[in-house]
This record gives structure tokens, sequence and C-alpha cells, in this order.
């Protein structure tokens, strides 16, 4: 039995910025993660990461739309018998364009302007074969399939350091996109608020100082989802150590499914 | 930020702190459980508040003692972590309420499990560290059961675990503050409201034992001897 039929575990958690608690505004982060399983019964990881832009009133309401659409599309491409090792850049576009479709929705019966709901988008859709990930905006994807941990793109950055670019009609012409024709083991997803830590600027790699501990603890946990898993990770990104590095929402996605 | 979460159990899943492994200084955890219940309101908390920023200000100013100490609060009662561990510089003394009642008792046993997940975490980071202390300040007499917590805090002293120092301020039950310090370190009884010194004499011991190796057993200053002093024997 290879590592594809071994099934995911994972943890995942979104926690509020200091600099929101103090503006009084609500964690403009989100994530949606969950298994699936694909026409031959293999297992499917579909993680999806948004980052509401600060600047944006309601984006806590569109980063939560475009968790859900997007998952939404890729469960529907997967039962639908859709291979991830195939799948076209236009199959990518499509649920991008859908997630956006469901936020102009909002914004239409809501009378708000859609840009008030602006958010970036990390998508990963890991399968027993191949894995694809889309990206918008900053935050990053950081895959390890034995060779070590390796962002699959680098954060998009605008010219100023709190620039980035947000999910709307004409960005997803632009979105990162790429298939891993190989079997993931391992996957982390996070938003600019950890970004610094989670990524080294200089030679842009992802340090294994980083992840190690988190995985031997994710890995140490019988497979599935644990609500309690979340916590400890909600209850690490509030640790005062990462809490002065950044005054901003923190998200942080773990999956892996290495054997213990 | 003060830690609303309920009771976290030592055997539930936590995930090494990412960023220890960019300081591999040893370190030495430094718990302080403070009485903050109705009878502490005045003098006494406003006291213990300026020995805090005292603590800070001089742990801060220690380029060792910055890298190597690392303080949390317990305050009761309520039993809250108002501040979980956190280097001195990073350290912003909180405002301690001064309500309720003591349970004493279930705040030794909070204290003992944030350590016992902070060791895990230096474990797990592989960042070595001191022998922790606990530092336990009150002036009154536990509302609730506290003979567990007594027996926990022996077994730990005996096994060398961490060290246990309790500090009677003025009204405390030095009777049952007796049962629960460990045998080989009565408690003592701080002279009026001398936190500002007792928190001195903590730094100074502090930086004593961050400049140690961690496998050596550092002589520290009696409390009740000397001009420095700021306690007496019980």
């Amino acid at each position: 039995m290879g590592i594809d039929h071994v099934s995911w575990r994972y943890a995942g958690a979104s926690r509020i910025g200091t600099a929101h608690v103090a503006l009084a505004t609500p964690c403009q982060d989100a994530h949606a993660v969950a298994t699936i399983s694909d026409a031959r019964g293999g297992p499917v990881l579909i993680a999806v990461v948004a980052d509401g832009a600060g600047s944006a009133a309601r984006s806590e309401i569109g980063a939560g739309l475009v968790c859900a659409s997007v998952q939404a599309g890729i469960h529907r491409f997967v039962e639908a018998g859709g291979d991830l090792a195939s799948c076209a850049r236009a199959e990518a576009a499509a649920w991008l364009t859908a997630a956006h479709g469901a936020v102009l929705g909002y914004a239409s019966s809501h009378d708000v302007d859609a840009r008030e709901l602006a958010s970036t988008c990390l998508i990963v859709a890991a399968g027993p074969t191949a894995a694809v990930c889309v990206q918008i905006g900053d935050g990053a994807i950081v895959v390890d399939d034995g060779d070590g941990f390796a962002p699959v793109f680098w954060p998009q950055r605008g010219e100023y350091a709190n620039t980035t670019s947000f999910l709307d009609a004409a960005t997803i012409a632009d979105a990162e996109f790429s298939i891993i024709a190989r079997p993931l083991s391992r996957l982390a997803m996070f938003s600019d608020g950890i970004q610094m830590l989670a990524l080294h600027y200089a030679t842009r790699t992802a340090p294994a100082t980083f992840y190690a501990g988190l995985f031997a603890t994710l890995e140490a946990q019988g497979p599935g989802h644990s609500p309690s898993l979340d916590e400890a990770l909600g209850h690490l990104l509030d640790r005062p150590s990462i809490l002065q590095r950044t005054d901003d929402d923190r998200t942080l996605v773990l999956a892996s499914r290495r054997p213990a | 930020m003060p830690d609303q979460e309920p009771f976290r159990a030592v055997n539930q899943p936590a995930f090494p702190d990412p960023t220890l492994v960019e300081n591999p200084s040893e370190r030495c955890p430094v718990v302080l459980l403070l009485d903050t219940s109705g009878s502490m309101k005045g003098a006494p908390i406003a006291e213990l508040q300026q020995g805090l920023a005292a603590l800070k200000y001089s742990l801060a100013s220690d380029t060792i003692a910055m890298q190597r100490v690392e303080l949390a609060i317990v305050t009761f009662g309520p039993v809250q972590v108002l501040q979980d561990f956190t280097s001195p510089t990073t350290f912003d003394p909180p405002q301690l309420p001064a309500r309720s009642d003591t349970p004493m008792g279930a705040a030794i046993t909070r204290a003992l499990e944030l350590l016992a997940v902070r060791k895990e975490q230096y474990r797990a980071a592989g960042v070595g560290y001191y022998r922790p202390w606990i530092f336990l300040i009150t002036d009154g007499a536990p509302t609730d059961d506290w003979q567990e917590a007594a027996r926990l805090v022996h077994a730990g002293e005996t096994a060398k675990k961490f060290m246990f120092f309790a500090v009677a301020v003025e009204g405390a039950d030095l009777a049952v503050l007796t049962r629960i310090a460990p045998p080989q370190r009565p408690p003592v009884k701080l002279k009026g409201l001398a936190f500002t010194t007792m928190f001195q004499w903590l730094s100074s011991s502090l930086k004593s034992v961050s400049r140690s190796r961690t496998d050596q057993v550092v002589p520290i200053e009696n409390p009740t001897e000397g001009p420095r002093g700021w306690a007496s024997t019980t």
C-alpha cells in the first residue's frame, strides 16, 4: 500500500490580529479544509485560505464566501470524475470565477461594493497522484514531497509592503497555477500574517526549522481531523512570541499523509 | 493577551513554538503566581504592580537575562493565565485585577501545567532550560481544595522539576502556606509591601542563574538577610 492510500491528517486555525482587535474589526482571514474521495476511492484533500483585505470593510464575509465556493467547485470537479493530474488552467479559473461570482452575488443582494469584500485566495487540491495549486495575492503554499519544504509560488506583492492583489475579474488571468505531478505528502498554507516566520525572504525558501516541529506534532495524531488539534494550532498562533512579530490576522493550515 | 481558554490539560496536543529555534539560548522559565483576590485591593496590588514594572526593567536591561529568562503570570482568582511565557523585552506588565476569592490550589495546578507545556516546547525545539522557578505571592488563605496542589508541589520540588517559592504578604494564612510550600523551602514573610525590593532580588537571582550552566546549582542570596533583605522567616 503506497502513500497515496494513507489518509490525510490536518489542522487549521485563523486568529484575529491585535490591530483588528484594537479597531474592533473581526478576523478577516478564513480557511476551509476537507477530504473527499475521487472516482476510484482515493483521498483528495481540498484546502483553501483567503485573507480579507484590511482596507475592505466586509472582507471577512468575502473571505468566507471564497473558501466555501472554491471548495464546492473542486468537490464538483472531482465528483464528476475530473483528474487533478490533467486539470487545465481554465478549470481552476472557473473555480475562481465562481467564487468571485458568489462575492458579486452577495454584494448586490446586500447593497455593498464588491471591493469591500475583497480577499486573497490560496488553493490546494491534492489527490492520490497529483496536486493542483493556485494563488492570488500574498501568503504561501509550502509543500514537502520528501526533498524538504519549499514554497510553490512566492507571495504576490505590490510595490509597497502592504499591497497585494485580490481575487476579482481582472486578477483571475494572473493567478499562479501549477500542477505538482507527484503525490504530495505534506503541505502548509498560511496568510501573510505569519509569512515572515514561515518564509525566508532573502533566499526565497521555507526554513525547515519552522515546519519540523509542527509536522512532528501533526503526524503524531491519528488520521483525519481533530478539533483539539485546531485548537492547539490556534493556541500556537496566539503565543506572545508570534504576536510580537505581527499585528495582522494569522491563518495556518497543516496537512500530512506521512505516517508518524 | 490573557489566556481565555478553558482549562487545558497537558495530555492534549500542543504544537511546538517555531520561534524558539531562532534563539537557541537556554531558557529559565519563571511563573509568577499572584494572589489578586479582593483583599489585595488598594496599596498591596498597587505595590505589586510597581514591583512587576521594576522586574521587567531590570531583566530587560540585562543582555543575557533578556534572552534566557521567560516570564509567565497566573493570577487567582479567578484562575487566569494573564501572561504566557515571554521574554522580558516583550513582557508588558499587565494590569492586575483585585477581586474574587482565593482558588490557590487550582492556580498552582494551572501553573504546573503551563510549565509542563513550555518544557515540552523547549524539548521539541531542542532548546535547553534551567530549573524553572515558581513564585507564589499571597495575602490570604486558599478558598479551594489545596491538598492535591501541595502534593504536586512537594513531589516536583523533590524531583527537582522546579523551585517553588512562597511569599506571604501581611494577612496570609502561614499555617496553610507552610503546608503548601516544600519543606526544604519554607515560606518567607514579605516585609511590609517591599515588592519592588523582592523583585529586584528575583531579578538579580535570575541574572546569576542565566549566567550559569544548566546543570549548576547557583547559590541564591538569602532574602531574609542583609540590607537588601525583603523578607523575614516565619
